[in-house]
């Protein structure tokens, strides 16, 4: 299943430029927009307005873009009926799979989220590529189910550039060992203790017990310990 | 270092402090030494297991330019507050006292409101990390596997 279905999804003709689009969370009852604007009341196709969250997951919900583009930016009156995540445009050819009504669901089922499951859901409902629910979920938060939807789309199909992006931020980082050692800057902590009331609200550089630079500002201070050419890194602290 | 069943489980040794100088809480707390990359200073770091991500000082992020980096956007709620920022890319180097230091190719959240200064969490950070307290000491052991 690649590519958008525009018959479903409602776009406007092939040469009339795609709106921001809409990536829906059925589960939030209020959520913000990514770029601070918001979209007041959601709306289907038809132009039906949902009075209740059970409502909206029981109907087959489809954006509707001629609607989200009536609806001034930056208004904020999201209300109980408004739901969503995040503005995204998207292309008319995505190069990343879509959500599939079998594969990435039961895959996600296997995991045991229940919430990336609802997520999946929504996703299969509105057509949307991985990588704009994952960022949803992301937006809002919902690191589990960001997780949780990452692998499923990582073992459904080869990932995109996008998709291995999210995977740099959401899967377990490299670590490796380095032949470099610190003080155990026990001089330092110990005038930290003894002058934090003498600098309060102040940037301070040390090297042992010796007072490097004091300054209002990191930036400032960071001037300040350059100039010094300290051999070993100070410690730096705000007090 | 230390061993489990004979193998090695830890590389690298610090102390850690229990209090931060500049803040009056009442509970103990673990405080270690890192050093984000571009900082080319030692700052102290809030050990917190519990954190979703290791979160930058805000001063310390403009400092090494992480709000320019690219990023996703992503939100964080503590202590009754929600922080909307982006998760960023970044090394962090895990400092030792003895043995070997850890660079941690980090995911760090940075946000312009942030008002509670650096942690290191679990995830990006601390979930590729072995590591152990040894709280009749204040040491802490890490070390990768």
């Amino acid at each position: 299943m690649h590519g958008l279905d525009q018959t479903t999804l409602g776009w406007p003709s092939a040469n009339a430029p795609l709106p921001d689009y809409v990536v829906a969370r059925a589960w939030d009852d209020e959520a913000r927009f990514r770029g601070g604007s918001s979209l007041g009341r959601w709306l289907s196709d038809e132009g039906t307005g949902f009075d209740s969250l059970a409502s909206m997951r029981s109907a087959r919900v489809r954006p509707n873009p001629a609607i989200a583009r009536r609806v001034p930016p930056n208004a904020s009156s999201l209300g109980k009926y408004s739901w969503g995540a995040r503005l995204r445009h998207v292309p008319e050819r995505s190069s990343e799979p879509l959500i599939g009504a079998t594969s990435g669901l039961s895959q996600s089922k296997q995991v045991g989220e229940s919430v990336a499951s609802e997520q999946v859901q929504s996703a299969t409902q509105l057509r949307l590529p991985y990588s704009a629910i994952i960022q949803a979920a992301l937006a809002s938060g919902d690191v589990t189910a960001a997780r949780t939807l990452l692998a499923v789309a990582m073992s459904t199909e080869e990932p995109s550039r996008s998709l291995v992006n999210l995977g740099r931020l959401l899967l377990a980082p490299s670590v490796q060992p380095v032949a470099r050692q610190t003080s155990t800057k026990a001089s330092e902590m110990r005038w930290l203790m003894e002058h934090a009331a003498s600098h309060r609200g102040c940037w301070v550089a040390l090297h042992g017990t010796t007072l490097l630079a004091a300054e209002d500002t990191l930036a400032a201070l960071l001037v300040r310990v350059a100039q010094l050419r300290v051999e070993e890194r100070p410690l730096i602290h705000r007090l | 270092m230390l061993t489990l069943d004979d193998q090695p489980f830890s590389q690298g040794r610090a102390s850690y402090f229990d209090r931060d100088p500049a803040r009056t809480e009442q509970t103990a707390k673990i405080y270690v030494q890192v050093e984000p990359e571009g900082l080319h200073s030692v700052i102290l770091a809030q050990l917190d297991t519990g954190a979703p991500w290791s979160i930058l000082d805000r001063e310390i992020a403009t400092a090494i330019g992480a709000f320019e980096a690219a990023g996703e956007v992503t939100k964080v709620s503590a202590r009754s507050s929600t922080y909307e920022g982006k998760l960023v890319k970044l090394r962090v180097t895990l400092l030792a006292t003895a043995g070997a230091s850890l660079d941690v190719d980090a995911t760090v959240f940075v946000s312009s409101d942030w008002p509670l200064g650096t942690f290191i969490g679990y995830g990006g950070f601390l979930q590729s990390i072995r590591f152990a307290i040894d709280p009749s000491t204040n040491g802490i052991y890490f070390g990768t596997w």
